[in-house]
């Protein structure tokens, strides 16, 4: 069984610290980072496939440096970046076989596999076409399942539910979790939804440090007590909702329904509710939310 | 030999065989064969047949093309002579020594093979170029093979390519000129490692620039190719030491280059910009 460790990593571009001193361990399970854009996430991804080296701090795999590691390592890895790219003329069969050939598979474990992933990406009938010809969900199918190729130990998806529709999202979601049983599987995300029903941990990451770190019920304890729904008039809930951070707004004839997180009650007529995931990534996450970043 | 065979009878008389325990290692064993990953080490040869498919049917297209193209200005170069004598590009007090020592003039075939080579390196570059316009580069780091071994692999076959294009063209020209094997074979190859400096340094440290400043290399490597012609002197035999030294810079460089090159990639700087 493989273990992950990240020991006071930091990467720096110039100025700016995208990651700050992360320091965790990585075993088996489903690891769901979340994070607003620019929290660092894509980076810290990054720094796990060894794409980037970390200016200080050091990355383990079973005790010994990845970048020691090199190829070493490589061959457990599975790898979606969050900007998949392909070549266009290839076909999606073609592509497969191409990237199982990089991945060091030999020629027959590489074709059995691809027809296999194909089947369960649900691109089977259309992998004698082109890529370019393809839709932005079956692109990114395409790219789960280059990244499945290996049957890799540790698989690391950046942002891979981006440009699926629910069905396909739900879909992606049960294929991990089959997939996840005696492998590390860490996604990135700000689709909270995404790793709320498939994940044994959570990360949540900022200005590239890490907040919280721990189980779903854990994370979203952090914030019993602070979830409250409040019936209010039109003008009532604008103010509300100007002032507190409101993770959901329903119209109920006259009156509107809001759930909002503040470590203080609203009004006098709100309710403590128990909390969501979503709420926990508003309350920490509420000034990147506001400002539409 | 015999002591052995006799060794072992002993041995399977007299061990019985334990079922259960080798049930149980057979087991073991088949636990053990399915945990390992069908994974090989590929040779070299293999990378290089890997990295064949990436090359698009574009390129050999092209390539085919200019191979016909430079065998036309082969064939052709008593013509070509004529014309470019006729046409303003070169002025009578140049052409007139040359046309002097009898047959096709260096300065008037050799930069047109150069420039003929000047654009089987950019469409080599333009090829190498395509993991990055593709933004294939990241998640072919994250694979087995190491993305150094991959792009050594496409520069030599991109590099082969360009030196069997610059050998046929340099046996086929032997004839109509008045140089030697090798001599021809410097004439064409320095203008060609100039470009090929010149492209690694638009890939090294221009990337992404744009396609003005891709234009402007290209027109800059094509002008390069002319660039001997212009003094014609250069083709001089005694001139030929002044070839090998600048062959011999921009070879270092193009090396220095892509040892810097190999650097960034090593530290994720080439595909990494937020």
């Amino acid at each position: 069984m493989l273990e992950l460790k990240l020991n006071e990593v930091t990467k720096k571009y110039k100025d700016t610290i995208a990651v700050n001193h992360i320091s965790t361990t990585f075993t088996q399970g489903v690891y769901g980072l979340l994070g607003a854009n620019g929290a660092g996430k894509t980076t810290l991804l990054r720094l796990l496939c060894d794409i980037l080296r970390p200016d200080e701090g050091q990355i383990l795999c079973n005790g010994r440096p990845i970048d020691k590691l090199g190829a070493g390592y490589r061959r457990f890895l599975g790898y979606l970046p969050q900007e998949f790219g392909f070549y266009p003329d290839f076909t999606a069969e073609r592509f497969l076989m191409y990237m199982a050939a990089l991945k060091a598979l030999p020629a027959p474990e590489a074709k059995r596999k691809s027809r296999e992933l194909l089947a369960m990406v649900g691109l089977e009938e259309v992998k004698g076409k082109k890529i370019k010809t393809f839709s932005g969900g079956m692109v990114r199918r395409l790219g789960i399942a280059q990244a499945m190729l290996n049957d890799p130990e540790i698989l690391i998806l950046d942002e891979p539910t981006s440009g699926l529709d629910p069905k396909e999202r739900i879909r992606f979601r049960n294929i991990i979790s089959a997939f996840s049983r005696d492998r590390i599987v860490i996604l990135s995300t700000h689709i909270v939804s995404d790793v709320e029903y498939i994940a044994d941990e959570i990360l949540l990451m900022k200005g590239g440090r890490l907040l919280q770190q721990g189980s779903v019920e854990n994370v979203v304890s952090q914030v019993q007590g602070w979830v409250w729904e409040v019936a209010a008039d039109r003008e009532e809930a604008e103010e509300l909702n100007r002032r507190y951070a409101v993770s959901s707004l329903k119209n109920r004839g006259d009156k509107t329904t809001l759930r909002i997180v503040s470590e203080e009650c609203p009004a006098l007529e709100a309710v403590s509710v128990p909390p969501a995931l979503e709420d926990v990534y508003l309350y920490y996450f509420r000034e990147e939310a506001d400002c539409g970043c | 030999m015999k002591k052995d065979r006799e060794l072992t009878r002993l041995f399977r008389e007299e061990l019985p065989v334990e079922e259960q325990g080798r049930k149980r290692a057979m087991e073991a064993i088949r636990k053990s064969i399915r945990s390992k990953k069908p994974v090989c080490v590929p040779a070299w040869r293999q990378i290089f047949y890997t990295q064949l498919p990436f090359f698009s049917r574009g390129y050999w297209c092209f390539q085919v093309f200019l191979l016909l193209l430079g065998a036309s200005a082969i064939a052709g170069a008593g013509e070509l002579s004529v014309w470019i004598q006729d046409g303003p590009l070169f002025s009578r007090r140049v052409l007139e020594p040359l046309a002097a020592q009898g047959g096709v003039p260096c300065a008037v075939l050799l930069p047109v093979l150069s420039a003929i080579m000047a654009l089987v390196s950019v469409a080599g570059f333009a090829e190498l170029g395509k993991c990055f316009s593709c933004r294939m580069w990241e998640l072919e780091y994250s694979c087995c093979l190491d993305l150094k071994q991959l792009l050594a692999v496409r520069m030599a076959i991109t590099g082969m390519v360009d030196l069997i294009w610059i050998a046929c063209f340099t046996a086929a020209s032997l004839g109509r000129l008045q140089t030697g094997f090798v001599q021809t074979g410097i004439y064409l190859l320095t203008p060609y490692v100039c470009n090929s400096l010149l492209y690694l340094t638009v890939f090294t440290f221009a990337r992404g620039s744009g396609r003005i400043l891709q234009a402007c290399v290209l027109a800059a490597a094509c002008c390069i190719s002319f660039l001997p012609a212009c003094i014609p002197y250069l083709y001089e035999q005694a001139a030929l030491w002044l070839w090998l030294v600048v062959l011999a810079a921009a070879g270092s460089l193009a090396a220095a280059e892509l040892f810097c090159l190999a650097g960034k990639i090593g530290r994720g700087e080439e595909i990494c910009w937020n």
